[in-house]
């Protein structure tokens, strides 16, 4: 491959200005014209050099992505026990009932919304509260990253608090006409959505005989 | 002294090389306006945000269609030029005939396309040549940055029938203006109107004239479409023109 | 051979014609003076020879071909005038090269040594010549192109004096070491008087006279005499320009086998040729007459 550009670079550097000569076409836009083919040469050398695994083949590029985990789906629907997914657990809170009789579950001052599964649980003293999060397992690290999950008790008002947010910031290129003139180009843009989205799921268990009051804006899912 | 013969194809391989010369202005302003569009292709990406629940991203989506727009621009302002009478009495050769000069011009449109079509595909690897090594940023999955032989061969003579329609509009809208003087003034009011009135009356109309060429995905059909119609406006304008009078 | 053919040669431009049923023949290699005066059709004439224009109606044939964008002629005619444009992006040398490139009899060591004599700048641009240097640079290429059938249109315009002269005889040697058929428009035809072999003169799109220079000097006599005698003598006779001179003199220009000769020199009155130039003028003049009758 290289040899082949040599030999074509040769070939402009050499064959051109002989063939101005002969056509009497030594003028500036020529040359000007025979220099920026030049410059495209090598830059078409330089592309060769750019490894191609880096980027994702259109034809395999998945229409979903199946290897992912969706906790939510994988445990209302699937009904998948939650011990699978003990990798993805991060943090875990427990509160004491003691004497109060109703709890009020409330989402915190950021009006951030993640899912919530609520199970009773006979034979247990306290509300549990676990953490799962799943991120994407790419290698493209976020540009800016805070985050903090909090849950607190406040005599029966339990708050959830999940703050902060992950920035990414990456380049794409589009092939764009006249490329996909006979070929249609896929949109892939849906696809970072996917690939990019936290998973973030609480999952809360209580006792049995304890009364939860959940603030009606917030994504629940009751398992009994 | 006697007499001296000259056919048509002398007469015009004589002035396609006179041609050349005369219209080396073209030749520089292709390599401008290319380096104006990759500069443009580089430095103004469309801007993507999406916010979902707890992540934000942020993508920069480039693409070379800046150096497409300003190479078709180029073809269409040049053809146009080509046809006014000023430049046609100054690059009206020696010895030459109407419909010689035609010809001449409409090879030298033809390499032109040509010649700008290779320029173009190539400098589409330039960008992504320096995106690639001189940019921060990563470039996460994108498809659509390699360009594979496939891509290539379609890209190649897509452009390059791209750029020699638009140089055979240029070139017949600039020599029908010809036939009268008020015409320069009035063909693009007569053009755009009826654009206009077109698209009013039937909406669909403009979308499916350009459906036609550009919705096309065999390449063999597409290749029919653009010669053929190229080939019956480059024909009209030599025929409309077989009895103007040179140097008035 | 002939060069030229032109039978009822007829051009319509707009409200007019600018030829009118023009008809005229050119054979053999000859200097012809191309004669009239303003707007008479000498520029039409010649580019519709060039090949530039078409007719209307009528035949035209230049080296028995209908010359009207016909390759042949275009290589074989040359038409130069002061209206010769050429691309802002060649240079004078540029030009010449070019110009070599067409004409197969183009005579590169005359074109350069011209050049030199004319001291032109190699890298000059034509737009920016002056008026005469444009039009000696015209010429330059219009003798080094050795064309078969050579067209100047005014060549002169703008030249001074000097250029002029060089001019005309640059054109004669030229023609000498290699003859051709040389058609020439000017005012200036009494500078030309030695040197063109054939005049075309024309009026109104139309030849008025079509004589070799020799015979055209005897076309005509000038005829002084007192008024009072010499008026009732031209009184029925064809008279091709009469006028007063003072207040008892007459001068009248009469053809030389008029009857009219003999009488006045039987009156004892001067008779003399009469310079082609002015023959010219007095022929073509559209009334008796002239500018001063515009102020009476």
């Amino acid at each position: 491959m290289s040899l082949f550009f040599t030999i074509l670079i040769l070939l402009v550097i050499i064959g051109f200005p002989f063939l101005l000569r002969r056509l009497q076409l030594s003028r500036f836009g020529y040359w000007l014209l025979g220099g920026y083919f030049i410059l495209l040469i090598a830059s078409v050398v330089a592309y060769t050099f750019i490894p191609t695994e880096e980027f994702a083949d259109e034809e395999e590029l998945p229409t979903e992505m199946t290897n992912r985990i969706y906790l939510v789906h994988e445990i209302l629907d699937q009904g998948v026990p939650l011990e699978e997914f003990e990798q993805y657990k991060k943090k875990e809170w427990e509160f004491p009932v003691g004497t109060e009789e109703s709890f009020s579950l409330y989402a915190g001052p950021d009006y951030q919304f993640p899912v919530i599964i609520i199970k009773r649980v006979e034979d247990q003293e306290a509300i549990h509260v676990d953490y799962y999060e799943v991120t994407p397992e790419i290698d493209v690290e976020p540009v800016h990253e805070e985050g903090e999950v909090t849950v607190y008790n406040h005599s029966g008002e339990l708050t959830i608090e999940v703050l902060g947010y992950k920035l990414y910031r990456f380049n794409s290129m589009e092939k764009g006409f006249p490329f996909n003139q006979f070929e249609e180009e896929e949109d892939h843009s849906w696809i970072y959505y996917d690939v990019f989205d936290d998973e973030r799921m609480f999952y809360i268990t209580i006792p049995a005989d304890i009364e939860l009051n959940v603030d009606p804006d917030m994504d629940v899912h009751w398992l009994n | 002294m006697s007499l001296n013969k000259m056919d048509l194809s002398a007469a015009v391989k004589k002035q396609l090389n006179y041609k050349m010369k005369v219209y080396v202005g073209m030749i520089s302003s292709l390599v401008i306006v290319q380096v104006i569009g990759i500069f443009f292709s580089v430095v103004s990406p469309l801007q993507g945000y999406s916010t979902m629940d707890y992540v934000e991203i942020e993508y920069m989506n480039y693409n070379t269609l800046n150096i497409i727009t300003l190479t078709s621009l180029w073809a269409l302002i040049h053809a146009i030029i080509m046809t006014t009478k000023n430049e046609w009495e100054n690059a009206f050769p020696f010895v030459g005939n109407t419909l010689s000069n035609h010809l001449a011009n409409m090879i030298f449109l033809v390499g032109a396309s040509i010649v700008a079509g290779i320029v173009t595909i190539l400098a589409s690897f330039t960008v992504r040549v320096y995106l690639y090594y001189f940019t921060d940023e990563l470039f996460f999955m994108s498809p659509g940055f390699v360009l594979n032989g496939g891509d290539l061969l379609a890209g190649t003579v897509t452009v390059i029938l791209h750029f020699l329609l638009l140089c055979a509009i240029g070139y017949f809208l600039g020599t029908v203006t010809r036939l009268h003087r008020l015409l320069p003034v009035l063909l693009p009011i007569v053009v755009i109107g009826l654009l206009i009135t077109i698209n009013y009356i039937n909406h669909d109309w403009m979308m499916n004239t350009v459906e036609f060429y550009y919705g096309e995905t065999s390449m063999a059909v597409f290749l029919m479409k653009i010669v053929v119609t190229a080939g019956i406006l480059f024909a009209c304008s030599i025929a409309i023109s077989s009895r103007t009078e040179v140097r008035k | 051979m002939k060069v030229i053919e032109c039978r009822d040669l007829t051009k319509r431009m707009i409200g007019r014609n600018a030829l009118n049923q023009l008809s005229f023949t050119l054979e053999g290699d000859k200097i012809t003076g191309l004669i009239g005066r303003n707007g008479a059709g000498k520029t039409t004439l010649m580019k519709i020879l060039a090949g530039y224009w078409h007719e209307t109606s009528g035949k035209v044939e230049v080296f028995s071909e209908r010359p009207f964008q016909n390759l042949n002629v275009s290589v074989n005619a040359i038409y130069v005038d002061d209206q010769m444009k050429f691309s802002h992006t060649l240079t004078l040398e540029d030009i010449l090269k070019e110009a070599a490139r067409f004409y197969p009899n183009w005579d590169t060591v005359l074109a350069e040594r011209l050049f030199d004599y004319f001291s032109f700048h190699p890298k000059e641009k034509h737009d920016y010549l002056s008026k005469g240097k444009k039009s000696t640079f015209n010429m330059i290429i219009g003798l080094a192109s050795r064309c078969k059938l050579t067209m100047f249109d005014e060549p002169t315009t703008g030249m001074d004096a000097s250029v002029r002269k060089d001019f005309y005889r640059a054109l004669l040697k030229d023609y000498l070491a290699h003859p051709r058929t040389i058609l020439l428009s000017s005012h200036h035809l009494e500078e030309m008087e030695d040197l063109l072999e054939e005049i075309i003169l024309i009026d109104e799109g139309q030849v008025v006279l079509h004589e070799s220079m020799d015979e055209l000097k005897e076309y005509a006599l000038g005829i002084t005499g007192r008024a009072e005698i010499l008026e009732p003598l031209l009184a029925d006779e064809e008279v091709i320009y009469e006028t007063r001179v003072g207040d008892y003199s007459t001068y009248a220009a009469v053809k030389s086998d008029s009857p009219v000769i003999q009488k006045a020199k039987q009156h004892g009155m001067a008779t003399g040729p009469v310079p082609p130039n002015d023959l010219c003028i007095y022929l073509t003049a559209k009334q008796k007459g002239g500018i001063d009758d515009v102020f009476k």
